[in-house]
């Protein structure tokens, strides 16, 4: 009996060392390197999405006074539609212009501005049927709409141009007043990668914030 | 006094240990060349990447005056496995980067007269089909390197790390044997005592990896990593998820024969107890 306790308190003692030693260089790792761990867990957590968590959509406000959104749609996400009467076009309107929102619809740079902000708003879509074929048939005069969620700004061609593609200078990021500038590759007869761009520029003509 | 360097030792000898096992895991895993390739057939990474460079070439057909016939058989998947390998080779060993792609333009140009022929449309600008060719062209590389220039800056550095934890192993074990070589030197005179302190060691070095495992599982979201594309976030998750995998496995073994060690120790006194009366 007496060995047998003699045997279990040796055991104990000796997990409770191990456990001690586990403890000790825990706890100093932690010490240590604890704040470049945690950052380490954060980055990688910023490339993992929690499936598991459905993100509520934030309703889009605009702040009139300051004129800038309260809130901006997520990149990638339809946030709006574009109309142009005149041409039949009818397009949704996407925040971001990567080739594959490119496919879906009219496409928004990120290097610019929303409608109702006062700068410039670059938006740009394919040549082919469907999307923006017709835009070189644009007249001075008509009227593009953006209709989104957070208001309806209607905008008027004043001009157009015909810019190589990498004429940024062209597609100003900053601009006196609200700027439209909406294009396309030109020509839409061409074949293979067109190097130049059809671009409509149009001023804010009334704007409807809801 | 003895006792004292005798659980210090044990202490070094869980460190030693703990990085033994990790370095060991790390070696035959993501720092070994075949491992890697091994799980790039298992997600059938290849087939899939095929279909990714496919689909991101349609990105470029509906402004190109053209349709999806021009990409036919320009690759095969054959060629995508060989130069997936060259881009392993380069990470793994610092080989050159060098991914051909002039028959990816070759094809592609065979297949555009063809179709210009068949639907009796004339070119008024060659370059405009030069500038669509080498885009196709570039978009097949990046989809096979990511990034060539990135790639180009860390593979003498991956390469080197990779040698460095194969160079590092031996050293360790050897590290291992010293300090068990220590500790039968101070317990030479009980040498049951060596069950004790190994036994410690092994058990904390296991529990110290379930641990680590626990806490890795909890704090991040391995499963819903999204990088670069589907099939490379995939590959990702099966190496972390190996790697894990191992590390509770080799966890749950050392704190097992630990104990076992321990238990050893502790029979022995039941005995020299008795053997006193």
């Amino acid at each position: 009996m007496l060995n047998q306790k003699t045997r279990i308190k040796a055991a104990i003692s000796y997990i409770i060392v191990a456990l001690l030693f586990v403890f000790i260089l825990l706890g100093s790792i932690q010490i240590v390197f604890g704040s470049q761990v945690s950052e380490a867990i954060s980055l990688i957590n910023m490339i993992s999405i929690d499936t598991n968590n459905i993100k509520e959509e934030k309703e889009i406000k605009i702040n009139t006074e300051k004129k800038r959104l309260q809130s901006y749609p997520e990149y990638g996400t339809k946030y709006g539609n574009i109309k142009i009467e005149s041409l039949n076009v009818d397009l949704p309107l996407y925040y971001g212009d990567t080739l594959d929102i490119l496919r879906k619809g009219v496409g928004q740079s990120s290097g610019g501005y929303f409608p109702g902000e006062g700068d410039s708003i670059k938006c740009m879509a394919h040549n082919t049927k469907g999307f923006l074929r017709e835009l070189q048939n644009i007249k001075i005069g008509a009227i593009i709409e953006i209709d989104t969620s957070y208001g309806n700004f209607k905008y008027e061609v004043y001009n157009t141009k015909i810019i190589h593609q990498t004429d940024l200078a062209a597609l100003p990021t900053h601009s006196p007043e609200e700027t439209l500038m909406l294009y396309t590759c030109y020509p839409t007869n061409s074949i293979g990668h067109a190097t130049h761009r059809f671009v409509t520029y149009s001023k804010l003509v009334q704007e409807e914030v809801k | 006094m003895k006792k004292i360097i005798k659980y210090i030792l044990s202490f070094i000898l869980m460190i030693s240990i703990l990085i033994t096992a990790l370095v060991t895991i790390v070696a035959n895993t993501v720092a070994s060349k075949q491992y890697v390739v091994g799980k790039l057939d298992e997600i059938n990474f290849y087939a899939r990447t095929a279909d990714i460079i496919k689909d991101t070439f349609n990105n470029y057909i509906m402004q190109s005056g053209m349709d999806e016939s021009v990409f036919e058989n320009i690759f095969q998947e054959d060629k995508l496995r060989q130069d997936v390998n060259i881009l392993i080779d380069a990470i793994y060993e610092n080989k050159e980067l060098n991914v051909e792609v002039d028959s990816v333009k070759e094809k592609l140009t065979a297949n555009i007269d063809k179709y210009l022929e068949e639907n009796k449309l004339k070119v008024n600008n060659t370059e405009e089909i030069k500038n669509f060719i080498n885009t196709i062209a570039d978009t097949y590389k990046n989809g096979v390197l990511y990034s060539g220039e990135v790639i180009k800056q860390i593979t003498p550095i991956t390469s080197k790390a990779i040698n460095a934890i194969h160079s590092v192993l031996p050293l360790m074990y050897a590290a291992n044997a010293v300090l068990v070589i220590l500790l039968i030197v101070f317990n030479w005179k009980g040498k049951i005592n060596l069950a004790k302190y190994v036994g410690i060691s092994l058990f904390a070095a296991g529990l110290t990896l379930i641990i680590i495992n626990i806490i890795i599982n909890i704090s991040i979201n391995f499963s819903g990593i999204e990088i670069i594309n589907a099939v490379v976030a995939d590959l990702i998750k099966t190496l972390v998820g190996d790697i894990l995998n191992f590390v509770l496995y080799t966890g749950i073994a050392f704190a097992i024969v630990g104990f076992i060690c321990i238990m050893l120790k502790v029979m022995s006194i039941k005995e020299k107890a008795t053997s006193k009366h």
